[in-house]
């Protein structure tokens, strides 16, 4: 059963990478500009390091591609404030769970 | 920033932060090999493949806490800002000494059976409800996906497209990569090496990454406390005396709202922009006016002090405010401006009788 479940696993993952490649070498050579006019006149080296990228996060990159044509505008970052309380938070958070997880994980050596 | 995109935008100080980054790694390898070697011998000898899997492993667990610690020191002490300007190659290169490691793992464990390594990586050990023989491999794998995305989308490419609100929350994942990676190796290493030194070390790394998280994250809060400053009208919102901005700096006040601007000082003009960089959210109020553009502390971003835009071929723009100067106070209308919008300079000379 583990071994059906991990071979489901591995053929999934493995699909979705796979398609991801293949999708990733076609938007290089003739999406990237329809979605980033910045990318008109880019290197060789930009193309090739925006493929791990594209290949793991396609259906986004497709779903960018197909709306090119609708315009955007990346928009702006957002208040400061509520960004730090969020990390600080995320801190307070965590920090109790990895120091528990940690004495659990000695303990039980 | 914008314009078309190269594959890294090289400069001096990134060529050296990188070749201090590879001798780094080189050294830390290196030394690792020699010093285990000496270590375990005799009754506890092992391989060089599994004393190269520990070295690539261990590495890859050190650069991760650096990495961590980079941004709240930055944020603690602003002279170390410096680390922070290419902190994504330390980002990609922790992920690559990271896929190092696996990959030698997949190849020593599960390279030589008749199933796939990937699949005998999933299938030889599923005691999931046990803690002593959980398959702390997976936490390992999964917290290297998430350096994988981190790596592949840290180009200025994603940061564009994504927007920099979402490409932001994607890399904060790192956070939840690091817990991963912390029990990857209490779950894992730690249960089979009894030494004491090995979980004085990893907890010391946890207490010093939570540690400056925690501070520099009480530390905005606190200064966010001390910035408010309140309304004195309906519109009008009393800032600082115009006298306190040095020139070519700026004063940072949080708003009722909780938005953070910046009070910057160009000569005799002062204007109100965002304090938050539209780039990665850098603290543009700790940045200064270089060439006549409000300059970021982090990584070199510039905008106009008057519309908060990018200075051509640039496309970056930040909201802005209104400001004026009243009896020798600096008054800001709260209402953010939408990004880019060119607002007239208050002068600090101006006297205004509203
Ligand atoms: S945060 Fe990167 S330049 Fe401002």
């Amino acid at each position: 059963m583990a071994l059906l479940i991990a071979r489901l696993i591995v053929i999934v993952l493995g699909g979705y990478a796979l398609i991801g490649f293949i999708f990733a070498i076609a938007f290089v050579i003739s999406g990237v500009e329809r979605v980033d006019q910045n990318a008109t006149g880019s290197t060789r080296g930009f193309r090739l390091i925006i493929i791990p990228g594209v290949a793991g996060l396609w259906p986004v990159v497709l779903a960018k591609w197909l709306a090119a044509r609708r315009g955007r505008h990346a928009g702006y970052i957002g208040s400061a404030t509520s960004d730090m309380s969020l990390h600080l938070r995320w801190w307070l958070v965590m920090t109790p769970l990895l120091i528990l997880a940690f004495i659990v994980a000695l303990i039980n050596r | 920033m914008s314009v078309a995109y190269r594959t890294v935008q090289w400069n001096a100080h990134k060529r050296v932060y990188d070749l201090v980054i590879i001798a780094g790694i080189g050294l830390y390898l290196a030394l690792f090999m020699v010093v285990g070697s000496l270590v375990w011998r005799g009754d506890h000898a092992i391989s060089l493949m599994i004393l190269l899997i520990r070295a690539f492993g261990t590495c890859s667990v050190v650069m991760l806490h650096l990495v961590l610690c980079i941004g709240p020191l930055a944020r603690l002490e602003p002279r170390m800002a410096p680390l922070l300007y290419n902190r994504r190659h330390f980002g990609v290169a922790t992920f690559l000494v990271g896929l190092g490691h696996a990959s030698l793992v997949l190849l020593w464990y599960h390279g030589f059976g008749v199933i796939s390594p990937p699949v005998s990586l999933l299938a030889s050990n599923v005691q999931y409800r046990s803690i002593s023989a959980f398959p702390f491999e997976m936490l390992g794998a999964i917290a290297l996906l998430i350096l994988f995305l981190m790596a592949a989308t840290s180009h200025d490419f994603w940061l564009a497209n994504l927007s920099p609100r979402v490409w932001k929350r994607l890399h904060r994942c790192v956070y939840l990569a690091y817990a991963l990676l912390v029990a990857h190796v209490a779950l894992g290493a730690l249960q089979s090496e009894r030494a004491l030194i090995y979980p004085t070390i990893l907890g010391a790394g946890v207490v010093l990454v939570s540690g400056l998280h925690l501070a520099a994250g009480l530390r905005e809060n606190r200064r966010n406390r001390q910035r408010r400053v309140e309304a004195v009208s309906e519109r009008w919102i009393n800032a600082c005396n115009a006298t306190d901005i040095e020139d070519g700096a700026a004063v940072t006040v949080t708003l009722p709202t909780g938005e953070r601007v910046a009070v910057y000082r160009n000569g005799t003009n002062l204007s109100a922009i965002s304090d938050r960089c539209a780039h990665q959210g850098g603290p543009l109020g700790e940045g200064r006016i270089v060439g006549g553009c409000v300059t970021c502390p982090w990584h070199g971003y510039q905008y106009r002090p008057e519309d908060g835009q990018s200075p051509p071929p640039y496309t970056e723009k930040l909201p802005t405010y209104r400001a004026t100067v009243n009896a020798g106070r600096v008054m800001i209308d709260p209402l953010a401006l939408p990004p880019g919008t060119r607002v007239e300079p208050a002068r600090i000379d101006e006297v205004n009788d509203e």
